[in-house]
């Protein structure tokens, strides 16, 4: 005898019962939402690429621009100086109100060459991947959406990809060349 | 970097939130304590998150001051560069560059949230992309009702932090108030828009998210364009290389925060490091670099800079597009019109307009004996000049 949909479908003891002719056991229920989480998993991994990779690009125009402003401060700080010299500088012996990560870093990335693009290079990567890192923040608090438009709105925007390819965000006093 | 660190720090804090796995944790300590080694701002957002989660899970709390307490050790090394910087004469500098006050804070927090640090709204994103997001965030919030929930309210804490944390502090204690030290705050500020553009259900929902999305693809499609990008001291260098002379002599005007100048670091990435390099309405270089910082330090004359200026050529690398002849009649120019409605106007306009006073005394104190020979203007937010002069043979000398 087969079990009534209803039986079924209202959580009884479903265990040893075949479903209805047209009705969906748990278990497939279960494999297709599972099929359906994954595919909508990897959709959004691909438009997260995407996005990410059009910051990336917008990005990349800018990377090869000249040091201006407070970027000279940068290549001041870390011109001639290793990494132990760099923080004894910025250790209140230099104009520098910011403290030394970025310097190091942007010391780290200058081993590869001397260019603007090599001084950017970690602001560029760090500017890239705050990208996929708002979707998944915005994933977990608000809907993939909003995750997706947030992550959007920071590839797009005009201010983050101008500090994308700076070196260190802060201000410092002007000195005449 | 401070802004990808801190988001960092948020997702490892959710997910320890979540799983109370010790590695979650971890990374939460170690992203918090790295992003205050990037950025000082950064503590605003982290102070946020931790307020929130304490206030949100407080069956975590132990994990959570616990994890706090290790990124404090962390950066308790730097605590006394920290308290040096704090006091700092450097500090009072943006209270004389750019005071705190109300209209900093209008001025400045809408450029961070739609436009750019160093463009006018007009044109960057421009009128039609300003609509397009408020538009698109205003109908969102209006149409979609979207209702308050915990990890919202994070959100909202992300987006607001830094821009509040750092008027109160600026308010109340050191002015540090700088439209580029909002950084950290921006992806909260992204997510809490895109929250309320996709509050709506269907077509609605297409329609705001579009508005907004569209309004910023017009700020990032007019950042392509070459007056929107850095000056092109680069262009200058590759210049004064393929035209000029090797002892030719390259001559800057323009503040830095230096040392260096911009054109110091573009003839060195273009191979020219050697190049002779004058500085006008500052010291030497060599004097700059033994001097303390924000040591108060004499320009070179220009007369006594003339005078020692030889060479057969000369390059002037001057901000803004102001003919020659009108600097070697007087510095009296208009900044708006030299420099543009970014850098002519404000703080901005005031600083590089004092560059033409001197520059116009050294021309004039080279008392024709040089001889413009070109002049080619080089595209950029602040456009930049490069005034090529040749030095007359002794039967051509005369007055300018």
């Amino acid at each position: 005898m087969i079990e009534e949909p209803k039986a079924s479908m209202a959580g009884g003891d479903v265990s040893c019962a075949p479903p209805a002719p047209g009705v969906l056991s748990p278990d497939r229920v279960a494999s297709l939402s599972a099929l359906r989480s994954r595919f909508e998993g990897h959709a959004a991994a691909w438009l997260v690429a995407a996005i990410a990779a059009l910051g990336l690009a917008l990005r990349l125009r800018m990377l090869g621009n000249s040091l201006f402003g407070d970027e000279l401060s940068t290549y001041s700080i870390v011109t001639g100086r290793g990494p132990g010299a760099i923080v004894s500088l910025l250790d209140g012996h230099s104009v520098d109100l910011t403290p030394p990560l970025s310097f190091l870093l942007a010391w780290l990335a200058t081993r590869l060459g001397r260019s603007p693009e090599t001084l950017r290079l970690f602001p560029l990567l760090a500017g890239t991947a705050t990208i996929p890192l708002t979707y998944l923040i915005g994933a977990r608090l608000l809907s993939r959406a909003a995750a997706a438009t947030g992550a959007l709105l920071v590839a797009l925007s005009p201010f983050l990809i101008f500090f994308s390819t700076r070196p260190a965000p802060t201000r410092w006093p002007p000195r005449w060349p | 970097m401070a802004t990808a660190l801190a988001l960092t720090s948020t997702l490892a804090l959710l997910q320890a939130l979540d799983s109370g796995r010790r590695g979650w944790w971890a990374l939460y300590a170690v992203a918090s304590c790295a992003a205050v080694y990037s950025h000082y701002t950064a503590l605003f957002v982290l102070v946020a998150q931790a307020g929130w989660a304490l206030a949100v899970h407080r069956e975590r709390a132990a994990a959570l001051l616990g994890a706090n307490l290790v990124a404090a050790a962390g950066f308790a090394p730097w605590l006394p560069a920290l308290v040096r910087n704090t006091h700092s004469f450097g500090t009072k500098i943006f209270e004389l560059l750019d005071p705190f006050g109300w209209h900093a804070i209008s001025h400045d927090v809408v450029r961070w949230a739609v436009g750019h640090p160093f463009l006018a709204l007009g044109t960057e994103p421009g009128p039609v992309g300003v609509v397009l997001i408020a538009a698109g965030v205003i109908a969102g919030a209006a149409l979609g009702r979207p209702a308050p929930s915990p990890r919202g309210w994070l959100v909202a804490l992300l987006a607001l932090a830094t821009p509040v944390g750092l008027a109160l502090y600026s308010a109340v204690g050191t002015d540090t108030w700088d439209v580029r030290n909002l950084i950290c705050s921006w992806p909260g500020l992204a997510l809490a828009m895109a929250a309320l553009a996709a509050a709506p259900r269907g077509w609605w929902r297409a329609l705001t998210i579009g508005a907004v999305t569209l309004g910023y693809t017009i700020g990032a499609v007019n950042l392509l364009a070459a007056d929107h990008q850095r000056p092109d001291y680069a262009a200058a260098a590759q210049l004064i290389l393929a035209h000029g002379r090797s002892d030719s002599v390259a001559i800057v005007a323009a503040p830095t925060p230096g040392p260096y100048a911009a054109m110091d670091a573009s003839l060195d990435y273009a191979g020219d490091p050697g190049r002779a390099l004058e500085r006008i309405g500052s010291g030497p270089l060599q004097e700059i670099m033994r001097a303390a910082p924000y040591a108060p330090l004499a320009p070179t004359p220009p007369a006594q800079l003339a005078a020692r200026t030889t060479s057969a050529e000369l390059f002037m690398v001057v901000p803004g597009t102001v003919p020659l002849a009108q600097l070697q009649r007087s510095g009296a120019v208009n900044a708006r019109r030299a420099l543009g409605p970014v850098f002519g106007t404000g703080i901005n306009g005031r600083l590089l307009a004092t560059v033409y006073v001197p520059v116009s005394a050294y021309l004039r104190a080279l008392a024709g004996r040089y001889a413009a020979a070109r002049t080619v203007h080089l595209p950029g937010f602040m456009p930049l000049s490069v005034y090529m002069l040749r030095r007359r043979s002794p039967l051509q000398s005369g007055p300018p």
